[in-house]
C-alpha cells in the first residue's frame, strides 16, 4: 500500500526515537481520550451514540491539533453504548454536567467459574455473562440482538473508516501494527473480575488465576510468528502495542508471576524479529525498572503516566520514554509555560533519540488541558528542530 | 484458648484459612476472648501496613486485607459487648462529588477501621451538604476525602470550605487520591494529604490518639 511522504516521515521519526537514532525533531503522540469530546462542546452521552457527531469531533481534533500518531485518539470508542442500549448495559456512568463517563467496578465472572472460562467460553458467555452484563437480557428479543449486532457492525465500520481518514487525510500512522493478546491478568482486571475481584482471587485461588493467565497469554513463538508473518506495516508506528494497568495493584511477587513472563516474551520476540514494542503503562511503573534494564536498546518504548520521565531515563537509558507534558501545566499554565517545558523536555531527553513527547496522563476531562495550551505544544513540536 | 499471637501473625501474613480457624475457636469458646481476638486482628493489620510500606505487599494485598478484616469483624461483632466496641474516635469518609471511584476509599476504610476508628462511610459522589450533615450527626473528629479524577480537587475545595463555614474548625481534614499533591492540599485547605492508603490511615490514627 502506498502511503504519503508525510506519513512515512512521521513513521521514521517515531521509529528513530524508539531505536535511539538522531532525530530531526522529537515526535509527538496524543494521549487524549474523552477530552476532545468535551473540548469540542459535545455531550459525552450524545457523542458516544452518534457516529456522525463523533466524526466531527475526531476531525476537529485533528484539524486543530497536529500530532505525529493517532495514538489514543480512539480511546473514547472503547465503550460503544449505542450498541448496548437495546440490551441494557449499565456499567457506563455518564455525567454530561461534569463531562465524565466512568465505568463502575464489576464482577462479571464469579470465582467458581474459572474452569468454564477456559473450557466452555461460549456456554459461559451465553448462559451467565450476558445475562449478568445486560440488565434487560431476560426481555431481549431476537430483534434486539440483531439490532445490537447491526450497531456493533456500524461501530466497527466507523472505526475502520476513521482509521482510514487518519491515514489518507491526516497522514497519521496508527499506533499498533500487529495485534497481540493483552496480558491475561489484564483481562481479569479490566473485563471479567474487576479490580476487587481479581485482587481477592490472586490470594484465594492463585492457581485458577494462573490457569486463565496462561490460557490468554500468547506463547513467545506465536508472537514471533505474528511479527514475521507480515513484517512490513505500512501505516503503523510500532510493531505492536500492549497496555498495562494491573501493575498498579500487584506486588513484585505477583508481577513476577502474572505479568512479567508474558511481557518479557513479547519483548524477546520483538527483539528477535527486529521490530518495536509500545507499552502503555497507566499509573506508575518505576517499581519495575529492574525488569527492563537488560533489554537491548532500540526495541521498546514505554508510555509513562505518573512516572517521572527524567527518573525513567536515568534508570532505563535503553528504553525509549514517551510522555512528559504535565496536566498541571496543560490545564493551569500559560501557553508559554507549556512550550518552555516542552522545549526543556525535548532538549534534555530527545537529542540522541529515545524520547517521544506526549501527555503524562490520558486526557479525559476538560480541565486536564486548555485548548490553547495543547495547540501551542503541538505547533511547537512540529516546528522545533533539535 | 485461641493463640492470639498466632492470629496476629496470620492476619499479617494474610492467611485467611488460619485467621478464620482461630476466630472459629474464639466463637466456639463462647466468645469471651473476642476483644483480645479483635485486638490481635488489628495488630495483624499493622503488620500488613508495615509490609506495604516495605514493598512486600501492594494494593491487591491491601484490598484482600480489607476483605479479610471485614470478615473477621463480622464474626467478632456479635461476640463483643457494646462497651467493648468503643472506638479510638470517629471519622467521616467519602469519595467526593463527581467521582465514583471507591477502590482507594475502601482500602483506606479497611485500614482505618482496623486501627480501631469508627468510620461513617458516605460512599461515592458525595457533596458538601451530606458531609456537613454527617459531621453534625456523628460528632466525628476527622474527615477523609477521596478522589481520583482531576476535578476531584475542586470538589474537595468546595467541601472543605463548606465544612469550615459550618463551624467545624476543629475537624481535621485529610485528602487522598491520584490528583492530590502537597500544593493541592494547601489550596483545598486540608490538614494533610496522602496517596498512600497505609500512610493516610496512620495519620488519622495519630490525630485521634493525640
Amino acid at each position: 500500500m502506498a502511503v504519503s511522504a508525510k506519513l512515512e516521515y512521521r513513521k521514521k521519526l517515531l521509529d528513530d526515537a524508539v531505536r535511539f537514532k538522531k532525530m530531526e525533531r522529537v515526535p509527538h503522540i496524543s494521549n487524549f481520550a474523552l477530552w476532545p469530546v468535551v473540548a469540542y462542546g459535545a455531550k459525552l452521552s450524545e457523542a458516544c451514540r452518534d457516529w456522525d457527531l463523533m466524526e466531527q469531533v475526531y476531525r476537529w481534533f485533528m484539524d486543530e491539533f497536529q500530532f505525529d500518531c493517532s495514538g489514543m485518539i480512539g480511546g473514547f470508542f472503547c465503550n460503544p453504548p449505542k450498541m448496548l442500549d437495546r440490551i441494557g448495559e449499565g456499567y457506563n456512568v455518564f455525567d454530561d454536567e461534569a463531562g465524565t463517563v466512568s465505568l463502575e467496578d464489576f464482577e462479571l465472572l464469579q470465582p467458581d467459574e474459572y474452569d468454564e472460562l477456559v473450557n466452555d467460553l461460549p456456554g459461559l458467555v451465553w448462559n451467565k455473562l450476558l445475562p449478568r452484563k445486560f440488565a434487560n437480557w431476560g426481555n431481549v428479543t431476537v430483534g434486539d440482538l440483531f439490532a445490537a449486532a447491526e450497531e456493533f457492525a456500524r461501530f466497527g465500520g466507523f472505526m475502520e473508516h476513521m482509521a482510514q481518514v487518519c491515514v489518507d487525510e491526516y497522514e497519521l500512522p496508527s499506533q499498533a501494527g500487529h495485534m497481540i493478546n493483552m496480558p491475561g491478568i489484564e483481562i481479569l482486571y479490566n473485563n471479567l473480575r474487576g479490580i476487587k475481584g481479581t485482587s481477592l482471587d490472586i490470594r484465594r485461588i492463585p492457581d485458577k488465576v494462573q490457569m486463565v493467565v496462561d490460557h490468554y497469554n500468547m506463547k513467545p513463538e506465536a508472537v514471533y510468528n505474528i511479527f514475521m508473518d507480515s513484517p512490513t506495516t505500512d501505516t503503523y508506528a510500532f510493531g505492536t502495542s500492549i497496555g498495562s494497568l494491573a501493575h498498579n495493584f500487584l506486588s513484585i511477587d505477583q508481577w513476577d508471576r502474572y505479568i512479567w513472563p508474558y511481557i518479557s516474551g513479547i519483548i524477546d520476540a520483538a527483539v528477535k524479529a527486529d521490530t518495536t514494542v509500545h507499552i502503555f503503562t497507566q499509573g506508575v511503573i518505576s517499581r519495575f525498572y529492574d525488569y527492563f534494564k537488560d533489554i537491548p536498546k532500540g526495541h521498546v518504548a514505554i508510555h509513562v503516566e505518573q512516572t517521572d520521565v527524567f527518573d525513567f531515563r536515568e534508570n532505563l537509558p535503553n528504553i525509549c520514554v514517551i510522555g512528559g507534558m504535565t496536566t498541571k501545566l496543560l490545564g493551569s499554565g500559560s501557553a508559554k509555560q507549556c512550550v518552555d517545558y516542552a522545549k526543556f523536555l525535548c532538549d534534555e531527553l530527545g537529542r540522541d533519540g529515545g524520547f517521544i513527547l506526549s501527555q503524562e496522563k490520558m486526557m479525559s476531562y476538560l480541565r486536564d488541558a486548555k485548548p490553547e495550551n495543547v495547540k501551542a505544544v503541538c505547533d511547537f513540536a512540529q516546528e522545533y528542530r533539535l | 484458648m485461641a493463640n492470639f499471637e498466632e492470629l496476629k501473625t496470620a492476619m499479617g501474613d494474610l492467611d485467611e484459612v488460619l485467621v478464620l480457624q482461630i476466630l472459629g475457636e474464639v466463637a466456639a469458646d463462647g466468645g469471651d476472648s473476642a476483644t483480645e481476638a479483635l485486638a490481635a486482628c488489628q495488630a495483624g493489620m499493622d503488620i500488613v501496613g508495615e509490609k506495604y510500606e516495605s514493598g512486600e505487599y501492594f494494593v491487591a494485598d491491601l484490598i484482600f486485607a480489607g476483605d479479610l478484616m471485614a470478615e473477621a469483624a463480622a464474626l467478632l461483632k456479635p461476640l463483643l459487648a457494646d462497651t467493648e466496641t468503643i472506638s479510638l474516635g470517629k471519622l467521616v469518609l467519602a469519595t467526593v462529588k463527581g467521582d465514583i471511584h471507591d477502590i482507594g476509599k475502601n482500602i483506606v476504610k479497611a485500614l482505618i477501621e482496623a486501627a480501631g476508628i469508627e468510620v461513617f462511610d458516605l460512599g461515592v459522589d458525595v457533596g458538601a451538604e451530606a458531609i456537613v450533615g454527617c459531621l453534625q450527626e456523628s460528632g466525628a473528629q476527622v474527615l477523609a476525602l477521596s478522589g481520583v479524577l482531576t476535578f476531584a480537587v475542586e470538589s474537595m475545595t468546595e467541601i472543605v470550605a463548606a465544612v469550615k463555614a459550618a463551624g467545624f474548625d476543629d475537624v481535621k481534614v485529610i485528602v487522598g487520591g491520584a490528583p492530590v499533591t502537597a500544593e493541592y492540599c494547601e489550596i483545598i485547605g486540608a490538614d494533610a494529604w496522602s496517596i498512600n492508603a497505609a500512610e493516610g490511615a496512620g495519620i488519622c490514627r495519630d490525630w485521634l490518639s493525640a
